[in-house]
């Protein structure tokens, strides 16, 4: 005793342990009590939401969790959820939620009343990413069923390996605020469900087969009962909210397009088309643009706003589809450029440029963040500017500049 | 008296109350006063409390050898420097306070889904009274031993930030107009932070370059704070008003879907540590300025006292740091910029017209 009252350092770990000691093991176990959700999806039927969660399941004496979805309704998205604890006697952890799933009937409405209650969460969910799907985004969710398969590891790897390359440049609830406030439109990457047919189903759907999972019901709620297989689809297709509200849907080659302007995709891919010179013969050349820079400058000229995009694009032949190849076109490539291809190039992107241009000057919505540079960078003549336009912006009075630089990627 | 304090140990234990609650809430707090400017005034500020280590270290070269309160003593007579001493008890106690209930609230947040505030405050407290009573000198190799780990902390945070950051989120610079800048003056509870100093006199072991080191180490955690808020902002933008615990959320910025998962908990943890030493030195302080100010008897007693005044407090504010901030701001501004800036500042030239020439005040221990 006399040597305990002497040793600081036990007498201060007897007393901790005394304090933390009785607490400790009369908590219950964490994961009883609360859900580890991995992924949400929120659905609207009717004047109802619908929000499935993914959650991961730990089992005793088992290395593997499972997955298993659950699903609450309510007129609210917290509402559900709260209905969904109730129902499953378990509270809802979002630490380790990675997608956030929403149909389309939730975008007709402001997406942003549905986000809120994400956003107030006490665990931090700003880097969720944002999926939107087409039919239900339970059906997405309960197409995946075993852990081999699991959504969030076949969706990850989705999301990991196409963000910013191609087509894709996946947004989180963060990035949804930060364009929100800014008063911008944003464009959330779309991600389908399809019935995969047994009849030819190997290798003849386009380059999704590292996507497709084995289907099957969930027996908490979660997805469709049938035995038949489905597989999630990356098809490349974006939509477009403004204010919060779904204004049009963007297809593959839109969203190609679009991608010419967002300098965080670096990784792209061109198409020439019955190319006839350097000794080539209608052929179709396909590049990879790897380091693709865009550089933006905005101005006013004569009153009107400037949007100049200065496009550097390092490109290599990745395919030359030809009927007439020969050696000679071998040789005379050695991992040059001619000038005639370059123009091509040139004109190509340009040309891929002004089509989007146009969509989002049809559609009206700045997805290219011309009113947040001009504010940034042109925040005295954007005053005079609007002041004339009774104080409201449209990129359909934007004056678009393209200059591109191709170069032969070393 | 023993030197036992080293020009390292004193680098750490300033590093520590300058950066480890300002890289927490404050982003988010100046955020919402100056927007995307707030780099730029959290810069001058703490140019501001940077004179306050200058006055600070003249005072501590001039009056070698000498204890804070034996300098006070000399310069203003015993019924003063005890009401100083009061003071400085009083800045010290509200930083503790303040700073305990951003830690509760820290852990709450990130760690728990729900914390009791009793098995949070009990053994934190304990454990604080214990290393007062343990003694400068042992708590200072604590400092050692940790402060390296919280370096690397705020080193990778910034550099996450920095690959995610968007640097033209910080434009239209000076958006609000500089005027804007004078309404931080009610955060000054959040500066001061160089006054930790006077724990310190007259307990430094001798180093030629002791002025240098400390000043060029100051000047560098300026730079990184900084550095840090033009960072955060950069990296946020709008969204920086969402994000409450700054050094931890900066980590957020990486894709939910990454293989590196919940890598802030790390952090969270690194800045557990940052903050329970922070709390610990700011106690440091008020038990020093306590016993200074009062009576210097029942050691333990007094420490003990203090945490109890602690968690009271705590306990009537229900651990709501949205009070304290709200309190903080409003009204305690005041008194911590007369106690946080404008004392050290008068001490020091006060010690400038009467205190003699340099080093030869005699020794009065």
């Amino acid at each position: 005793m006399k040597y305990l009252i002497k040793n600081k350092i036990l007498l201060l770990l007897l007393l901790l342990f005394i304090i933390l000691f009785p607490s400790a093991i009369s908590m219950p176990q964490q994961s009883k009590s609360e859900n580890i959700i991995t992924a949400v999806g929120v659905d609207k039927s009717g004047e109802e939401y619908e929000i499935t969660i993914q959650c991961l399941v730990p089992y005793a004496g088992s290395i593997q969790e499972t997955l298993e979805n659950y699903s609450g309704k309510g007129k609210s998205v917290d509402e559900a959820l709260e209905n969904l604890n109730l129902d499953y006697g378990k509270t809802s952890g979002f630490a380790h939620c990675r997608v956030l799933i929403f149909n389309d009937e939730v975008v007709k409405e402001n997406l942003t009343e549905k986000l809120d209650c994400f956003l107030r969460r006490k665990t931090n969910t700003n880097n969720i990413i944002l999926i939107s799907t087409p039919k239900e985004a339970k059906e997405l969710l309960g197409c995946v069923k075993n852990l081999d398969d699991v959504f969030y590891v076949v969706l990850s790897n989705n999301i990991a390996t196409n963000d910013q390359r191609h087509y894709q440049d996946f947004k989180s609830i963060g990035d949804y605020y930060a364009s929100y406030f800014g008063k911008e439109s944003i464009a959330i990457d779309v991600i389908k469900v399809e019935e995969e047919k047994k009849e030819g189903s190997g290798g003849s759907s386009s380059g999704s087969s590292e996507n497709s999972s084995s289907g099957g019901d969930s027996s908490s709620g979660g997805g469709s009962s049938s035995p038949s297989q489905k597989k999630i689809k990356n098809e490349g297709e974006l939509i477009i909210l403004k204010n919060g509200v779904k204004l049009v849907n963007l297809s593959k080659s839109e969203t190609e397009n679009l991608n010419w302007f967002n300098k965080e995709i670096r990784d792209k891919t061109l198409t020439i088309k019955n190319y006839n010179k350097d000794g080539y013969k209608d052929a179709d050349i396909n590049f990879e643009c790897q380091h693709t820079k865009a550089n933006i400058e905005v101005s006013f000229k004569d009153n009107t706003p400037v949007y100049k995009l200065k496009t550097t694009v390092y490109v290599r032949r990745s395919e030359v589809l030809s009927k007439d190849l020969s050696m000679k076109n071998y040789e005379a490539e050695n991992g040059n450029l001619s000038s005639d291809l370059k123009n091509e190039i040139k004109n190509e992107i340009e040309k891929k440029l002004r089509k989007a241009e146009e969509h989002f000057k049809t559609y009206d919505y700045d997805v290219v963040k011309c009113y947040d540079r001009l504010y940034k960078f042109q925040k005295k003549p954007l005053k005079k500017y609007l002041e004339k336009k009774d104080n409201k912006f449209s990129i359909k009075d934007v004056q678009f500049v393209y200059e591109t630089e191709v170069f032969n990627q070393p | 008296m023993n030197k036992t304090v080293s020009t390292r140990q004193i680098i750490f234990a300033l590093l520590i109350s300058i950066s480890a609650i300002k890289l927490l809430l404050l982003p988010n707090l100046l955020a919402g006063e100056v927007e995307r400017d707030s780099y730029i005034f959290i810069f001058i500020m703490l140019i501001f409390d940077f004179l306050v280590l200058l006055a600070l270290l003249f005072l501590m070269n001039k009056f070698k050898n000498m204890t804070f309160i034996e300098i006070l003593d000399h310069l203003f007579g015993r019924f003063v420097a005890r009401c100083i001493m009061f003071l400085f008890f009083l800045f010290f106690f509200i930083k503790c306070f303040t700073m305990f209930q951003t830690t509760y609230v820290y852990l709450n947040e990130n760690l728990y889904s729900f914390f009791s505030p009793f098995l949070f405050a009990i053994p934190l407290l304990i454990c604080v009274v214990f290393c007062v009573s343990c003694g400068l000198n042992s708590f200072s190799r604590v400092l050692e031993f940790f402060v390296p780990l919280v370096i690397v902390g705020v080193i990778v945070a910034l550099l996450t930030g920095v690959s995610r950051a968007d640097f033209t989120n910080i434009f239209p610079l000076l958006d609000g107009g500089i005027l804007k800048g004078l309404n931080l003056f009610r955060f000054a509870n959040w500066f001061g932070d160089y006054t930790i100093l006077i724990v310190f006199f007259g307990n430094v072991k001798e180093d030629k370059k002791f002025n240098l080191k400390v000043i060029l180490s100051c000047l560098g955690v300026i730079v990184v704070i900084t550095l840090f808020f033009l960072v955060f902002y950069a990296t946020y933008g709008y969204n920086v008003v969402c994000h409450t615990n700054a050094i931890s959320d900066i980590l957020q910025v990486l894709p939910s879907v990454s293989d590196i998962g919940s890598f802030d908990w790390i952090l969270i943890l690194i800045w557990d540590i940052a903050l329970f030493l922070c709390i610990t030195l700011n106690f440091f302080g008020a038990y020093y300025s306590f016993r200074h100010a009062f009576f210097k008897k029942f050691p333990l007693a007094i420490s003990i006292f203090i945490a109890l005044l602690i968690f009271l407090v705590n306990y009537l504010l229900k651990f709501n740091v949205y009070i304290s901030i709200s309190f903080a701001k409003n009204y305690l501004c005041y008194f911590s910029i007369f106690v946080g800036f404008i004392l050290p500042l008068l001490i020091f030239i006060v010690g400038l017209i009467k205190g003699g020439k340099k080093n030869e005040v005699p020794n009065q221990k």
